[in-house]
């Protein structure tokens, strides 16, 4: 059977399933708690799930794909070193993020720094880089069903997955975690397969360690230079501490039913984040060992095309992971922002208050879901507005979410809570004019601006012993 | 409730299998049809490669045959039916159609109606879902609406300019219902608390009888002893004696005026009304309560906002109604903290409402204000929140209301309570037009 027919099957199985699986409708007695966090009711093996599902987005799997095809080993270093070191960031704030009941991390901010403009300015921010990060997800989906149906990578393309987030985000977080179960088995399931198959002789121990035996010298991290080995770190650095901040799966700690389930999700993660990763990098070890040969093509494209050297099946399955990587984290990120955006920056002032009058409930969620049109129509519309790759609009994100939360979350007691507004400012501003207008890699003006930050707060506390004493503005400070 | 099928979801899994079956019937109709069309197509491109080979007699390399049929044909093996048999020189090649590949090829030309398929088959649902959503909505929230009035609470569905007009008319017929329903509340609430009071005052009339006449005779007995003890002379231990007959003589003096509050309650005395001027109660009024009020910190402020209002009243009435206002205020300040400055304003004026009909007398304080659960309760006889009260003023101040052709009305919150009498103006030519440029 030819590979359209395996594609155009295995496509349509997977919009049937997420149809009939995630079974999305606006319930009644659905309050807020239960759109963003599921009533914070779920159980640690969905919570796993979503948490794996979501964590594997298609620049964990093309962006570092690609990267490690191209410079070896030196992207393993760079991205899989910093996004597991995230990982393991954790189970050491599943405590703190949990002492308050809250319905986001920007109302995390604001209940544990006392300062509802830091909560508004977070949630400012948020909406702008998922926005942007959602794109990654619409590009990578509409180049694969391109590359599937052979078609064009235009509209059509693309306008299939805003028809699939939208389907899933509409259902809120409960609707999302259904079609994550599905997503995380099919990205297991791909990704495994790929890596099986892709041995040209077949799969067996001694043939996988002959290719992961670095003949070609390219692909060591050897002879790296100075300059390269700081770039690299950068990126670790940048990478690491941007997922382990990050509200996606922050959020995802905060709606497990437990602690205690919250603290399995953490120690599960890493295994199943761990054996995929495992899994696609030796799938393309061993691609860049047999098939040196790909061409120089747009990332996502790369990726399907080294899928050609698969059987039938298998490269189906590894593609339809793909596809699930993006449905599932544009999903997340699209709820999140959609949060972000009608919660905590312009919350409606006629849903205030208490949360169990379905009226009022019923109003805000139908404004969350029209934001959630809108977002996802604008991410939609930027897909055509030549923003740079991946990997790049991957780096302006994840160092936003750490300037944002990393030292709110990991380290709180260097924070000065009447300063913390002007400096989580000042540290934004700086971010924004070094990449766009210096034109500067994020990863390395991040920790410069993190270092200021600190500096700021250190020389505060140097110069003034009391936390609560300074303030900008009269009438400022963090007890408003 | 057994059935846990809700109409949304039917409708939603309705929609979603027509959205389906429409959705496979096209596809599956078009997809039948470009089957039949490339077997047609196959077979004659067969016949026409049919011709050319045993046309030109010559014998041709199979490949070269296989090429022209295109991947839809194949050679038959052994033992299968053969759909294309071709004379190639003195051998026979024997063809069968190839379905997989008449499948394969189908696929690839149709490959942009199956995407179209599956957009239109999302769209659909979510469609299916909207639809469900806006026809069930509305009877969900009136479900609720009946709910919430099922435990006694008042409640107004919203409209929405989106609704269908047959569920937008049921909605307004809803919120009308429950707007009559509550009307109809406070109907029986009125009549309850008459028939309360018709009771009460039945049984009070009869009680404060039985009692009175004993007191008086007590009070008598009392002054009797009294001058006996007197006649005995101090110095015998008469003084202790007096002091003694002088308390039970202030308790009996208590309790009569106890009796004769109740009394004054159930039997009023007859109102006399005639025109009365509105402005003769303010200095009274300043006399007798400014310095009971000052001596609590409570400021007592006497505004007149137009002069010589008759009203058709009583004015021993009038006057008992405005002191039990004021008493009521002022010990309305007993649970407010000292530092919050304390204030009755008494106000008499026109009723901004009525300016020539109606006169308006107003008390108001800014303490905590009644909690709006017993706001209804407060004109009810014998219901009061303090140990020391009897409940009786303000139910005597309503009656007194009353029986001056008058409406009294209490609006209160957090900021305060406001009592307004409304009293009809005497109809004097003076008075109207004065007033009226006032007003």
């Amino acid at each position: 059977m030819s590979a359209l027919i395996w594609y155009l099957a295995a496509f349509g199985a997977y919009t049937i399933c997420i149809i009939l699986a995630t079974g999305q409708s606006f319930a009644w007695n659905e309050s807020r708690s239960s759109f963003y966090l599921g009533k914070r009711q779920m159980s640690w093996f969905r919570t796993t799930a979503t948490f794996c599902a979501t964590w594997m987005s298609p620049l964990s799997l093309v962006g570092y794909s690609i990267w490690l095809y191209h410079d070896g080993y030196r992207a393993f270093f760079a991205s899989v070193n910093g996004w597991m070191l995230g990982l393991l960031f954790f189970p050491f704030i599943v405590e703190r993020l949990r002492v308050k009941r809250v319905l986001s991390m920007p109302e995390w901010l604001e209940k544990n720094y006392g300062d509802a403009r830091v909560r508004k300015l977070v949630a400012l921010t948020m909406v702008f880089l998922y926005t942007l990060y959602l794109v990654i997800q619409f590009r990578a989906f509409g180049v694969v069903v391109s590359y599937m149906l052979e078609i064009p990578a235009g509209f059509t393309a693309t306008s299939l997955i805003y028809l699939f987030v939208l389907y899933t985000t509409f259902g809120g977080y409960a609707s999302v975690v259904r079609s994550d179960v599905i997503n995380m088995l099919l990205i297991l399931a791909g990704i495994t397969a790929g890596a099986y198959f892709i041995m040209p002789a077949g799969f067996t121990v001694k043939a996988a360690g002959d290719a992961l035996l670095m003949k070609n010298a390219r692909l060591a991290a050897a002879g790296v230079s100075s300059r390269e080995l700081f770039s690299l770190f950068a990126i670790m650095f940048s990478w690491g501490l941007g997922v382990a901040g990050n509200p996606q799966y922050t959020v995802r700690l905060l709606a497990c039913r437990t602690r205690k389930d919250a603290f399995k999700v953490t120690c599960l993660s890493p295994f199943i984040v761990g054996w995929i990763y495992i899994c696609i990098t030796f799938f393309v070890l061993v691609c860049h060992s047999c098939y040196p040969l790909i061409g120089n093509m747009e990332e996502t494209m790369t990726f399907a095309k080294l899928n050609q050297y698969l059987p039938n099946a298998a490269s189906t399955l590894m593609l339809i992971a793909v596809i699930a990587a993006a449905v599932s984290t544009a999903n997340s990120q699209l709820l999140l922002a959609a949060c972000s955006l009608c919660y905590d920056l312009f919350p409606l002032k006629s849903a205030e208050g208490d949360e169990t009058d379905p009226m009022k409930e019923d109003k805000f969620l139908l404004v969350n879901r029209l934001a959630i049109t809108a977002i996802a129509s604008v991410a939609l519309a930027l897909c055509r507005a030549g923003l740079p790759d991946f990997l790049m609009l991957g780096r302006i994100s994840w160092t936003l979410v750490a300037i944002c939360y990393f030292y709110p979350l990991f380290w709180p007691r260097i924070i000065v809570k009447g300063m913390l507004f002007y400096v989580l400012c000042v540290a934004l501003l700086l971010q924004f004019m070094f990449v766009f207008i210096a034109g500067i890699s994020p990863e390395y003006s991040m920790p410069v601006v993190l270092a200021a930050e600190a500096a700021i707060f250190k020389l505060h506390k140097f110069f003034w012993a009391d936390d609560d004493i300074f303030y900008i503005f009269p009438g400022s400070g963090a007890d408003e | 409730m057994n059935n846990k099928l809700s109409i949304e979801t039917l409708m939603k899994w309705i929609f979603m299998a027509l959205a389906i079956s429409m959705v496979m019937l096209t596809l599956g109709a078009r997809l039948h049809q470009s089957y039949t069309e490339k077997l047609s197509e196959t077979i004659r491109n067969g016949a026409q490669v049919k011709k050319s080979v045993e046309s030109k007699k010559l014998r041709q390399q199979v490949e070269i045959i296989q090429g022209r049929l295109g991947p839809s044909w194949r050679q038959a093996l052994p033992g299968e039916k053969t759909v294309l048999t071709i004379r190639n020189g003195d051998e026979k090649l024997r063809f069968v159609i190839n379905p997989p590949a008449v499948v394969a090829s189908i696929a690839e030309d149709e490959r942009y109606l199956l995407l179209v398929g599956l957009l239109g088959l999302i769209s659909a649902v979510e469609i299916a879902v909207f639809i469900s959503y806006l026809l069930t909505r509305p009877i969900r929230r009136l479900a609720w609406g009946f709910r919430e009035i099922a435990r006694g609470r008042h409640v107004v569905v919203p409209l929405y300019d989106m609704m269908p007009y047959e569920f937008h008319e049921l909605t307004d017929s809803f919120n009308e219902m429950a707007s009559q329903l509550e009307k109809w509340k406070e109907v029986q609430r009125q009549l309850s608390r008459m028939d309360r009071l018709a009771a009460l005052g039945e049984m009070l009339s009869g009680l404060s009888h039985e009692i009175r006449n004993p007191l008086a005779s007590m009070r008598i007995q009392i002054d009797l002893l009294r001058s006996e003890v007197e006649s005995i002379g101090k110095h015998d231990g008469g003084g202790e004696a007096l002091e003694q007959i002088d308390i039970l003589g202030n308790e009996l003096d208590r309790l009569n005026g106890v009796v004769t509050q109740l009394l004054a309650f159930v039997r009023p005395s007859q109102i006399a009304i005639s025109p009365t001027p509105l402005d003769d109660v303010l200095p009274w009024c300043a006399s007798m309560f400014r310095s009971q009020a000052a001596k609590k910190g409570i400021e007592l402020v006497i505004e007149k906002r137009a002069d010589g209002i008759m009203v058709m009243a009583d004015r021993e009435m009038l006057r008992q109604m405005l002191m039990n206002l004021i008493l009521n205020a002022i010990q309305a300040f007993s649970s407010v903290a000292s530092e919050r400055s304390k204030k009755i304003v008494v106000t008499i004026g026109l009723d901004a409402l009525e300016p020539h009909e109606k006169a308006l007398l107003s008390v108001s304080d800014n303490g905590p204000g009644i909690a709006p659960e017993i706001q209804h309760r407060v004109f009810d006889p014998f219901f009061t929140t303090r140990k020391e009260g009897t409940g009786l003023g303000l139910s005597i101040v309503q009656r007194i209301a009353d029986g001056m052709n008058g409406t009294l009305l209490m609006d209160s919150s957090e900021e305060g309570t406001i009592f307004r009498v409304s009293l009809p103006l005497c109809r004097t030519d003076a008075n109207t037009d004065d007033r009226s440029s006032e007003a």
